[in-house]
């Protein structure tokens, strides 16, 4: 992130009927010492995010300044905290913003709602008078429930959003909520959906499309006999998905799957080309992140297995064994959970792409299920 | 894009710009200052961004006598003072692994053979499929025997086969239409016109590119670009910097050829151009063509009137002394080159008959600023605007190329209180504080295009000799007007008086930037 460096304001607490004023309330930068030097809120939309516990908003505000600096947002967290008996809903304000040259810009507004239990309910009311009007709004859902199971606070605030993001990466059962998820993700709807799992393997979407591309690997994409993966904790649906976007582009059918003793699920898909395998084994520790994917085929009629290795964070090495001796790498960019929100906000089209894997995902979920 | 779709499935969803295709990028004059302020650092960033393919290797090829080692610690010398995103030393490794460094002279057969063993060494080792991207980052006057030299090597191959050879070429090509054309038939020799990409760095830039988004993407602009609601346009491309080590250079070429054929008017292009019916690379420099072969011919007597230069004279840069043009290094004392050029040119197509373009670029101006704004018609003189002595100010839509890209929009508004007072304010956008991030530098976005064989941010040849055809009008009347010298400026300031009458005459200002 270029530019000056973002400035926040501590958390102030104001009462629910003077948020609007508070939020209108000229904006002074901490080194600006007069009012002459004028401010600019420049902000390209609204992020309403859900939390239920006062650690899971604390992780998020911590997030909100990575999150504005990359898309200037008006962000309205809730904590709506089931363990908490409050009637009332507190809320405070806090202004992120940078001094450039002779302004002061303020580039996010945090505007975060704290509700008891009983107080749960108002909160689609309040986020409705504090949407600033005629920009996108986007609903994360910062909880590790998958949202379709929320009830009734999910449907009215993704009804206020123009998409909704969610992340299944600490699912505590993940395959019921995948095909859960999934069915409502294919339920129709305009609005953009996008699970946080699904950008986490970007990289390793793009170092398969190019090694096995045609030019390159001639024949490997027809010849694929067995994929087998091997993923972290929590990144059970990292490797889910993957799979549902390789088996979706290539036109594999799902014909049966089974769990192994042990973290391992295998499925066996069908398609003009064959009957390919797939593997997934669930690895006790390490990073959550997809580590290893090995791709058994045939480049120009000669087998070979691509073996992708996850080094580190960002940086995956490529042998193709048979092929080339030499192990290539793809590097890209970390990306923590704020900058992958604030990279999927401003998508706002429906991604068929990840409609179409979660979908096939779901099939091969109902398949061990 | 549907077609690389259908022959692998998985590039779905990647735009076309992110599948830069497996390639050995060949950097002629890889030891040279461009490669090592600009290339190398903009590929180390498309590394770090994983934009670049896992097979991709950069071979530098150039007299200098360096080693692979020594062309790693040169990259990396760039990388650390030039490129956008600081030296990971993580990542470096990877990056140095893919650099090899091939020594030679550029008109020395032999050369080739050694360089074509490299290739196919490190393409081998790197499972690059013979694919290859040879950038031609040396004088123009090489440009010939290095294309000679490559075809007669074997290094071309043609389009469609398996492999592919793509050749980028720097500005400036030619130093009029006949150079130009020289230059664009020897390319024409060897590779075929889909294999070259002559790069203007300014089409790179992301507020360039942004021009047809906000005009194609926004409904409420394009009913009103036209003559019918344009008053005027100014375009500005202001230097900061005297002409330093580039005098050489610069005395053959001056501020017409080296700004506005090729920048200014590939810029001009953009803003007038009709909508393109698709964003295919060759529909849209069709567009951008048509713009060209419509701009009113400047000759003769109409040169006089339509076209201010001048050079630099002494004066203060920062509340420095600095000398004046005729006293720097390697400038003749009594040099008539131009650093200054103030135009207004018209473009005679329906769209913009009559709307004057005024253009003004020079070095030694007090800041560094690239815009383009467009002044709209003023309203009628009824209501608020009856004052004679006092009108309002007009709507005026500024594109900032550099250094703050950017665009703002300035309008009128009453100021508080209970009597109606107007005044202008400006709805400013900055890349850099909305987004909050910092734009890929220009080279980073041009280098991937050509990897993914995408050339709508190029100069085709026919939009090339364009621009030098209309250019040679003006070219040609200094040339006979044999003036002995050119109105200075003082360094320093806006330009010269005469520049201030060009626009003055016709009741308009130049822009204060």
């Amino acid at each position: 992130v270029s530019g000056a460096s973002l400035a926040a304001d501590a958390p102030r607490p104001v009462r629910i009927a003077e948020l609007a004023h508070e939020l209108a309330r000229p904006w002074r930068h901490p080194e600006v010492a007069t009012d002459e030097v004028p401010a600019t809120r420049s902000l390209m939309g609204n992020l309403v995010v859900l939390c239920r516990s006062e650690a899971e908003g604390a992780e998020v505000a911590a997030e909100v300044g990575t999150i504005v600096a990359h898309h200037p947002s008006r962000v309205i967290l809730l904590v709506a905290d089931a363990g908490s008996e409050s009637t009332e809903i507190d809320a405070s304000v806090a202004t992120h913003g940078r001094l450039v040259a002779r302004s002061q810009q303020v580039c996010g507004e945090l505007v975060t709602l704290r509700a008891g239990a009983p107080a749960v309910r108002r909160l689609p009311s309040m986020v409705r008078s504090l949407l600033l009007g005629d920009l996108p709004t986007a609903l994360w859902w910062a909880t590790p429930d998958a949202p379709p199971l929320a009830g009734e606070l999910f449907g009215e605030l993704a009804h206020l959003a123009d998409q909704v993001i969610y992340d299944s990466f600490a699912w505590t059962d993940p395959l019921r909520q995948l095909v859960v998820t999934a069915n409502w993700v294919g339920g129709g709807g305009d609005g953009a959906v996008s699970d946080l799992a699904w950008r986490r393997p970007k990289l390793w979407r793009r170092v398969l499309a190019q090694s096995l591309d045609p030019g390159l690997a001639p024949g490997a994409l027809e010849s694929i006999g067995e994929v087998r993966i091997e993923h972290g904790p929590h990144a059970l649906t990292q490797a889910w998905l993957l799979t549902g976007w390789l088996a979706f582009r290539l036109g594999w059918e799902p014909r049966g799957g089974r769990t192994r003793p042990g973290p391992e699920v295998s499925w066996a898909f069908e398609w003009t080309h064959g009957t390919p395998r797939v593997e997934i084994r669930r690895l006790t520790d390490g990073i959550p992140e997809i580590h290893t994917l090995h791709v058994v085929t045939k480049v120009s009629g000669r087998p070979v297995t691509f073996r992708f290795e996850m080094q580190e964070p960002g940086r995956i090495s490529v042998v193709a064994e048979r092929l080339t001796d030499r192990v290539l790498s793809l590097t890209g960019p970390v990306q923590p959970r704020a900058e992958l929100v604030a990279r999927q906000l401003p998508d706002l089209a429906r991604d068929r792409l990840f409609q179409s894997s979660i979908a096939l995902a779901r099939t091969m979920a109902e398949a061990v299920l | 894009m549907a077609e690389v779709v259908a022959r692998n499935p998985l590039t779905a969803g990647l735009s076309k710009t992110l599948l830069p295709q497996p390639c050995t990028l060949v950097i002629f004059g890889g030891g040279g200052d461009l490669s090592r302020r600009k290339l190398l650092p903009a590929v180390y960033n498309l590394a770090l961004d994983g934009m670049l393919p896992a097979n991709f290797a950069v071979v530098g090829f150039s007299k200098q006598e360096l080693e692979d080692d020594s062309f790693r610690a040169f990259a990396r010398d760039g990388i650390q003072r030039f490129s956008r995103r600081p030296l990971d030393e993580k990542h470096w490794a990877d990056y140095a692994r893919s650099l090899f460094y091939v020594p030679g002279s550029f008109g020395d057969a032999q050369a080739y053979v050694e360089l074509r063993r490299r290739l196919e060494k490190v393409e081998g080792e790197f499972g690059i499929p013979g694919s290859r991207v040879f950038y031609l980052s040396i004088p123009p006057s090489l440009i010939s025997t290095c294309l000679e030299q490559l075809k007669a090597a074997g290094f071309v191959a043609k389009p469609g086969e398996g492999s592919f050879s793509r050749v980028i070429v720097e500005k400036p090509i030619g130093r009029d239409l006949r150079s130009a054309r020289a230059i664009n038939s020897t390319l024409a020799q060897t590779f075929d016109e889909s294999q070259i990409f002559r790069i203007d760095h300014y089409l790179g830039k992301e507020t360039v590119q942004n021009i047809l988004v906000l005009r194609f993407a926004n409904s409420i602009l394009e009913p009103l670009w036209n003559s019918k609601y344009v008053d005027h346009v100014q375009l500005t491309v202001a230097e900061e910097e005297g002409v330093g080590t580039r005098a050489g250079y610069y005395e053959e070429a001056g501020a017409l050829r080296d700004m506005v054929q090729n920048h200014i008017l590939q810029v001009l292009a953009l803003i007038t151009m009709e909508p393109p019916w698709s964003l295919d690379p060759e529909t849209v420099r069709d567009a951008r063509l048509e713009v060209l072969r419509s701009l009113r011919p400047l000759r003769g007597a109409s040169v006089d009137t339509h076209v201010v230069r001048a050079q630099y004279g002494p004066g203060h840069h920062h509340g420095e002394d600095v000398r004046g043009y005729r006293r720097e290094d390697d400038v003749k004392r009594d040099s008539t080159t131009e650093t200054y050029v103030a135009l207004k040119i018209f473009i005679d197509n329906w769209r913009w008959a009559g709307v004057p373009f005024y253009i003004r670029t020079g070095k030694r101006m007090p800041k560094r600023a690239s815009e383009a704004a467009v002044y709209f018609k003023p309203v009628p003189e009824i209501l608020f605007n009856t004052n004679r002595d006092a009108p309002l100010d007009t709507n005026v839509l500024t594109l900032r190329i550099q250094p703050d890209e950017g665009f703002s929009l300035r309008l009128s508004s009453k100021l508080p209180g209970p009597k109606i007072r107007i005044y202008p304010v400006k709805m400013d956008f900055h890349y850099g504080t909305t987004f909050g991030e910092s734009s890929p530098e220009a080279y980073e976005r041009l280098l991937l295009d050509v990897m993914a064989g995408d050339a709508t941010l190029f100069m085709r040849r026919d939009a090339v000799e364009a621009s030098w055809s209309w250019v040679s009008g003006i070219l040609d009347a200094w040339e006979a007007s044999r003036v002995r010298f050119v109105p200075e400026y003082d360094a320093g300031s806006w330009g010269p008086i005469e520049a201030d009458r060009l626009i003055e005459a016709d009741g308009r200002k130049w822009r204060a930037l």
